[in-house]
């Protein structure tokens, strides 16, 4: 008879930890999507900047023949800042291309600085009107950015410290969930907007 | 066509819902007797051949052994049940996620998901619920569309990319409204609970595969050869037994399922009495090389949820196991006149044709005018049921709202720039000021700046708008991130309370935030019914109808014709109890809060009753103001029913 008992229990016991399990891995998932989610917002955005950026150097250039430089070190570090988020797009899971993201876009945030700067010396430009509906445009995206990063940051900081704590800790790396998502951080729009000097290759 | 539906209401329908719950149920605790006594069975008679104790105490031991297989089993299945349920629970944003959706963004401008998110706010507006999230299922090419969610208020919409672009607008709307009166029927409550059960059922066949997987590893020692046995034949029994009754807990889930879909898409014509519209989206279907079918892994266990068929079902089973009805026999049921035909579907890049279906529209209702009343909003129930005229309506009212306000409210950045604007003081200067400052330092600077914006476009707005607005953003509010929720809600109770005092709107602005929001992000408790009767309220019902009664008569004397109209619609539920039109210290917000929070713990089809009686006591004068149109929307959200307005001209009972 003992063996029946033990049987039984050893059912429901298993049981019990497979439902425990799923529940685990399920929930760590949901975490997951929750961060992935949160990332679409921030790539329209990213997307929508990388978007106005060449309108914005098609306006400047009129106004300033003599800057080709600063424009082409826009052009390229807008060109890189636009590849590294497709590739982070594959897959925004991985700490490695989210780092290269923010680096490319920390050096986007340069080049439109120093692009910024360099146009303190145009008052024409800075009075013509499609120049600063663009300008406009190009700052109310920024302050999604940083909003929408800052989601994203918050729902990584869940996804980590659900998966840091016990027990998860045990059970997350056997179900795949083994390593933290990275933190979006790049150098802020503050550059932008205040434009003091800046190194014109956008190096940081 | 469908003449008993017309004259069932979305009450009468989710009563319907709930006891098809309550039958699946009864039939779930019979499944589950059944299979506990067969296991029990099963293990009892092996104790019997195989034990090796003296005859006199054999029964004894058979009996203990059966009886505790007979518990295991129970304990597996329940908990497998329950587990599966909270888990469902979670809000309709993991379904679409784990089903691959994408979350789509309230102010993209890609023409297709525009038009869609378009579609589905009209519909929102109209049906009295919050605009729900909307996700897309990028690498899906069939026609398909889901709900999920456990309440309306966490609901969401997902949809295929083939959907978005197979489909007309009207073809479309016609799939939204099928989906909408998923949400408005309480079908996605009814679908979870049937997930879960079967769930918990099939737990008994997952735990016989375990047991076969393990018995040849545990038959060692001297009785290996028995255990052996022992475990396969339990095994064995377990399989079939568990086999067999999630089989036929399938076959009663698809045949609910089944009849759903059939008033799904009944009440789809109903809401926009275009039959052409979902009628030519199932011909689409038909004539779409991929037709309704999704590829993603869990779309198994979800299958039910869709506007169509998603999985292909093998011909043998098709009529007793299909989710859906067959496409011909549910086109021929709108449409009787049908010649047999499909459609191929829209080429991606065909023009998106505006409002093509507003032409039709004005020939079946009759034109409501822009004047004071048909921009009034009143929120209620007489009828309970969503039709054209209040989708009609609703548009209306969203183009009457300035356009940066509706551009705000549909970006999740300037969604709550949208509130904090609604909620500044336009009369008082210091208040005004306070507020602002109190934004400057608790709030993003950038949308603290965007907020006197705002603000100073709504002044100029006709104040029945303001609701439909509020309504706007709680569809991008739903995507803030914990935190930035947190800051949210804090901001708006201290604009609030900066003044002292709770207004009107300040106090719908509230009810509406706690109600959707709160459900959204989790922080609220399930509802529970305590109620049945009203005998025990009538304190909180004169306080309801008093309040309502002070907020439109002009004098004391209307008002208590008023809540003597409101009384007499109860008559049958009260049973001899009198209500009282109370002064209005007595019936002020702060007691009608209360009241209300009593209230919501009735019986739904009470609910409806209460909410009759509301719209009669403000109906009585004949003459709907902003704000009573307002309260009673918080008094509909507060209660828990999303319910379509009360149109002007419309019949009363």
């Amino acid at each position: 008879m003992g063996i029946w008992i033990t049987l039984g229990i050893l059912t429901f016991l298993v049981v019990v930890v497979l439902l425990f399990v799923v529940g685990i891995y399920n929930k760590l998932v949901t975490l997951k999507n929750r961060y992935l989610n949160a990332f679409a917002q921030i790539e329209v955005q990213l997307k929508r900047r990388h978007d106005l950026i060449p309108s914005l150097v098609e306006t400047v250039k009129g106004y300033m023949a003599h800057e080709q430089e600063t424009l082409e070190a826009v052009i390229n570090a807008r060109n890189l800042a636009a590849s590294a988020l497709k590739d982070a797009t594959q897959d925004a899971s991985n700490p490695e291309t989210m780092k290269s993201l923010a680096n490319a876009e920390g050096a986007l945030g340069g080049a439109m600085g120093g692009l910024f700067a360099v146009m303190e010396a145009y008052p024409d430009l800075k009075a013509d009107k499609s120049m600063s509906a663009l300008q406009e445009e190009l700052t109310s995206t920024e302050n999604k950015i940083a909003f929408s990063r800052q989601a994203f940051n918050d729902s990584i900081a869940k996804y980590n410290t659900h998966r840091q704590s016990f027990p998860q800790v045990i059970v997350a790396p056997v179900v795949g969930h083994g390593t933290d998502a990275a933190f979006l951080e790049f150098e802020d729009s503050a550059q932008i907007q205040a434009a003091p000097k800046i190194d014109i290759t956008g190096n940081q | 066509m469908n003449t008993t539906n017309q004259v069932m209401d979305f009450f009468d329908h989710q009563e319907r819902a709930k006891a098809n719950s309550r039958r699946f149920t009864i039939l779930y605790i019979i499944a589950v007797v059944l299979i506990c006594a067969a296991v029990a069975l099963v293990a009892g008679l092996v104790a019997w051949f195989v034990s090796d104790v003296p005859p006199s105490s054999k029964l004894d031991l058979v009996i203990v052994v059966s009886l505790i297989t007979a518990v295991f089993t129970a304990l597996t299945i329940v908990s497998g049940s329950v587990y599966r349920i909270s888990e469902l629970r979670g809000g309709g944003s993991s379904v679409a996620m784990s089903l691959g959706g994408r979350l789509i963004d309230p102010s993209s401008r890609d023409p297709k998901e525009r038009q869609l998110l378009n579609v589905i706010e009209e519909m929102a507006i109209a049906s009295g619920v919050p605009v729900p999230p909307v996700f897309l299922m990028p690498n899906e090419h069939g026609i398909n569309a889901f709900a999920a969610g456990y309440a309306p208020g966490d609901a969401v919409i997902g949809v295929t990319q083939g959907c978005i672009n197979a489909l007309t607008r009207d073809e479309l709307q016609g799939v939204m409204a099928h989906e909408f009166s998923h949400i408005l029927n309480g079908d996605m409550r009814l679908n979870i609970r049937m997930i879960g059960l079967l769930n918990g059922i099939l737990i008994i066949t997952i735990v016989g595969q375990l047991l076969l997987q393990a018995a040849p590893r545990s038959a060692r020692g001297k009785n290996g050869i028995w255990i052996l046995v022992l475990m396969l034949v339990i095994a064995f029994a377990m399989l079939i037994i568990g086999s067999i009754g999630a089989l036929s807990a399938r076959i009663i889930q698809a045949k609910i399922s089944r009849q759903r879909e059939f008033l799904a898409d009944a009440s789809a014509v109903q809401f926009t009495r275009n039959p052409n519209g979902i009628a030519n989206a199932l011909r689409r279907i038909g004539g779409h090389a991929r037709r309704a079918s999704i590829k993603h892994p869990r779309t198994q266990e979800a299958g039910h949820m869709f506007f169509g068929e998603a999985l292909r079902v093998t011909s043998m089973l098709r009529s007793t196991l299909a989710s859906h009805p067959p496409l011909k026999e549910r086109i021929i049921r709108i449409d009787p006149s049908w010649d047999g035909t499909m459609l191929e579907s829209l080429i991606a890049d065909e023009k998106i044709a505006p409002l093509s279906n507003q032409e039709k529209l004005k020939s079946v209702i009759p034109d409501l005018g822009m004047g004071q009343s048909a921009l009034l909003m009143p929120m209620l129930a007489l009828s309970g049921n969503m039709t054209p005229a209040h989708i009609k309506h609703a548009r209306s009212l969203i183009v009457s709202i300035p356009q940066e306000l509706r551009d705000a409210a549909h970006d999740i950045y300037s969604g709550s720039a949208v509130v904090y604007a609604l909620l500044l003081d336009r009369k008082d200067a210091g208040i005004h000021q306070a507020q602002i400052d109190h934004l400057n330092h608790h709030a993003d600077p950038a949308i603290a700046a965007m907020v006197e914006v705002l603000s100073s476009i709504a002044s100029t707005m006709s104040p029945e708008l303001r609701l439909p607005l509020l309504d706007m953003t709680l569809g991008s509010l739903a995507h803030l991130s914990e935190n930035q929720h947190r800051e949210f809600r804090a901001n708006v109770k201290a604009l609030i309370k900066i003044d002292n005092s709770v207004d009107l709107f300040e106090w719908v602005t509230l009810g509406v935030l706690t109600r959707h929001l709160d459900e959204r992000f989790g922080q609220s408790k399930p509802q529970v019914t305590q109620y049945y009767a009203l005998g025990k309220l009538t304190n909180e019902i004169s306080v309801l109808l008093s309040a309502l009664a002070h907020a439109g008569a002009t004098d004391e004397y209307a008002a208590g014709e008023s809540v003597l109209l409101g009384e007499d619609s109860l008559k049958s539920l009260l049973r001899g109890a009198r209500i009282n039109l109370l002064p209005m210290e007595q019936s002020n917000l702060h007691a009608l809060d209360t009241a209300l929070r009593t209230l919501a713990q009735c019986a739904t089809k009470i609910k409806r009753d209460l909410l009759k009686a509301c719209a009669l006591v403000v109906a009585a004068d004949h003459e709907i103001t902003t704000n009573e149109a307002e309260l009673l929307r918080a008094v509909a959200d507060i209660l828990g029913v999303p319910t379509p307005p009360l149109l002007p001209g419309q019949k009363l009972l």
